[in-house]
């Protein structure tokens, strides 16, 4: 494909597209709703999620994909955060060094602030539109609606192929 | 909502005793390990969910029809292991099994109040009498499954209302779960017995 | 590339936040007190320290012998030890306190006490510096703070800290002078305390000499058991002294403090 997918307006959208598509925001909240407070559980919610939905529509397969990937950022300072304590109080049994408190703040500042964009983006999916994240919302389009897009279907050609030499 | 199993005219000896000695090894285990995982999915498909019919008012499509899915294979779980049903019960949502039928219509709005109303009084007004009522069924329905099991051991037959009873208490036992799982706004009678709009049975 | 535009602007975004976050921490007022003269990475515990001395300090400085005579001699003694020392996360400070207990003891904050029925017992200024050495050295291995947290827990220290009611800093001073510190702690501060006397120009066997003294003739003196009992390892600190004494190769230099006056400021407490 050399040209960009044109984008589907929200009246071109079916109702089980906006859910769907929704719903991949509202992953960030997987930790929430499995019980387990681990921090890379929303990113491998927001994973299982994408690879569950990535064939069934490209309008879905964008959020999915966006929600995803942006995860990736929050998970590592989380991941970082609960590994400094576990490092700390539970491994070393010493203290918590000074810094932490502070690299505690910027955590729940940044996850604050992706919850709220997620959110936001969340809402808009519901109605059909699309909101850009920074880099991601990027990245997403240009692997969904391109001019290098990804097919959703396989090849023509079918799933089953012979082995190679024949 | 429509549950039904289908009554076998005569049930497999054999297949009994294999489920009686064996079933723990080659149907519990199998399931109880993919249906962990699974289950955390739907969990999460779950706490979703709620948010979701909170702000839309609506169930999402795909959600509601994985969390039917997951219900049917609890229930042909189910099935198989209570003896209702003979042939190995299909692991995963996309399995069916040809003697379990679940239908269960989208609900095309949900409530909010009912929402909210589940989720900080549910205890007390769904689960402590359902789970009352439900227990004591239960111990009805385990007494009429032993006794099942000799009858199938016999003559190769259940009768009917036994049969019809165990498959009352998974109606029951659905109506109950659609409820909780924020998939229906009728709140489920106390009862097993289908009403007059569901079908019946399903023929083998 | 436009993507890359926004990389740096997200990469800005979380600069702009994180820088917002530490910059709002460096400037607390709290966080200012630690930084002036703290060599160590400050913890938690630091803070605590900070409390506890700050409650310590109005009781001691309360029960604490305050004769001119008295404060002059602790003077001389601590600026003889105090080139040797380095830099101490908290102010050095000694007092002697009145009372028949024959005990030194190092108070978090780097507070040191000394209690006149084991001062009497000393004979030459040069043996109170080495008590004070050995004292200074627990400090300088912040080993006080670690003791009672040890002791206490860390949650029960800060409730017992943060509590206002009476009897908080009695019961501090109690706990924190009769847990002492281990046998491997005692022998460490020794070590230090030896490294202070010799490069103080003090015979390092007036460590040893202090601690015979405290042990004197009866072996049952109660007094004495005191000391030992929160002072592990007596014989072997007793030989460590000896033996750096021997490898020293300096001159001794005399504290210019007049003992027996000194000495006579503090009466018999029985």
């Amino acid at each position: 494909m050399s040209e960009a997918i044109p984008l589907p307006q929200p009246h071109e959208l079916s109702q089980r597209e906006k859910d769907d598509a929704l719903a991949a925001y509202l992953m960030n909240f997987a930790a929430w709703g499995a019980g387990l407070p681990i921090p890379s559980l929303n990113l491998i919610a927001a994973w299982v999620y994408y690879v569950i939905n990535r064939k069934k529509s490209r309008f879905v397969a964008f959020h999915c994909f966006q929600a995803c990937t942006s995860q990736i950022p929050t998970t590592l300072i989380n991941i970082t955060g609960v590994g400094m304590f576990v490092d700390y109080v539970l491994i070393l049994n010493r203290d918590l060094p000074r810094f932490f408190w502070p690299y505690i703040a910027f955590a729940v500042l940044m996850n604050l602030i992706y919850l709220g964009s997620s959110i936001y983006a969340c809402v808009r999916a519901a109605k059909g539109r699309i909101h850009y994240f920074l880099v991601f919302g990027r990245w997403a389009y240009m692997r969904y609606y391109g001019p290098n897009a990804v097919a959703l279907e396989a090849a023509a050609t079918g799933h089953n192929l012979p082995p190679a030499g024949f | 909502m429509k549950f039904d199993v289908a009554r076998q005219e005569s049930y497999s000896r054999g297949e009994l005793l294999l489920r009686t000695f064996f079933g723990w090894l080659y149907i519990m285990v199998p399931h109880t390990l993919v249906l962990f995982f699974v289950g955390i999915w739907s969990s999460i498909l779950h706490f979703v969910s709620w948010w979701v019919i909170l702000f839309t008012g609506r169930y999402p499509v795909s959600f509601f029809e994985f969390h039917v899915k997951m219900i049917a294979w609890h229930m042909r779980l189910n099935a198989v292991n209570w003896n209702l049903a003979e042939g190995y019960p299909a692991i995963g949502t996309a399995g069916s099994h040809p003697a379990v039928a679940l239908e269960v219509p989208y609900p095309a709005s949900l409530s909010r109040a009912k929402l909210l109303l589940r989720a900080f009084f549910g205890v007390i007004y769904v689960s402590i009498p359902h789970g009352f009522c439900l227990y004591l069924r239960l111990l009805a329905t385990g007494f009429f499954n032993f006794l099942s099991w000799w009858c199938i051991l016999f003559t190769g037959r259940i009768p009917e209302n036994w049969f019809q009873f165990n498959v009352g208490t998974l109606r029951w036992m659905v109506r109950l779960n659609l409820y909780m799982a924020n998939m229906t706004d009728d709140y489920p009678p106390f009862s097993g017995k289908p009403t007059p709009t569901e079908v019946e049975t399903v023929p083998v | 590339m436009r993507i890359l535009k926004e990389v740096l602007l997200l990469l800005s975004l979380y600069a702009g936040v994180a820088l917002g976050v530490f910059g709002v921490w460096r400037l607390w007022p709290e966080s200012k007190a630690h930084k002036g003269g703290s060599q160590e990475d400050a913890s938690l515990l630091d803070r605590a320290e900070g409390k506890v001395r700050d409650l310590l300090h109005r009781e001691v400085t309360a029960d604490a012998n305050d004769e001119a005579v008295v404060k002059e001699g602790l003077r001389k003694v601590q600026e003889r030890l105090a080139p040797a020392l380095g830099k101490l996360s908290f102010p050095l400070e000694s007092y002697i306190i009145d009372s028949g207990t024959v005990n030194a003891v190092c108070l978090p904050g780097n507070i040191i006490l000394v209690y006149s029925g084991l001062l009497r017992r000393l004979q030459s200024p040069e043996e109170l510096a080495a008590i004070l050495a050995h004292e200074i050295a627990h400090a300088v291995h912040r080993d006080p703070m670690q003791a009672l947290k040890r002791e206490l827990g860390l949650a029960a220290l800060f409730a017992m800290v943060g509590g206002r009611g009476d009897g908080v800093t009695g019961r501090l001073m109690h706990r924190l002078v009769s847990s002492g510190f281990s046998r491997q702690q005692e022998l460490a501060a020794d070590e230090e305390a030896l490294r202070v006397l010799a490069a103080s120009d003090i015979d390092p066997k007036a460590l040893g000499d202090a601690l015979r003294r405290i042990r004197g003739d009866k072996a049952d003196d109660p007094g004495v058991l005191q000391y030992i009992s929160t002072h592990p390892g007596f014989d072997e600190r007793v030989q460590l002294s000896e033996k750096a004494s021997a490898d020293w190769p300096g001159k001794e230099r005399p504290i210019d403090l007049d003992w027996k006056q000194f000495r006579a400021q503090f009466r018999v407490i029985r």
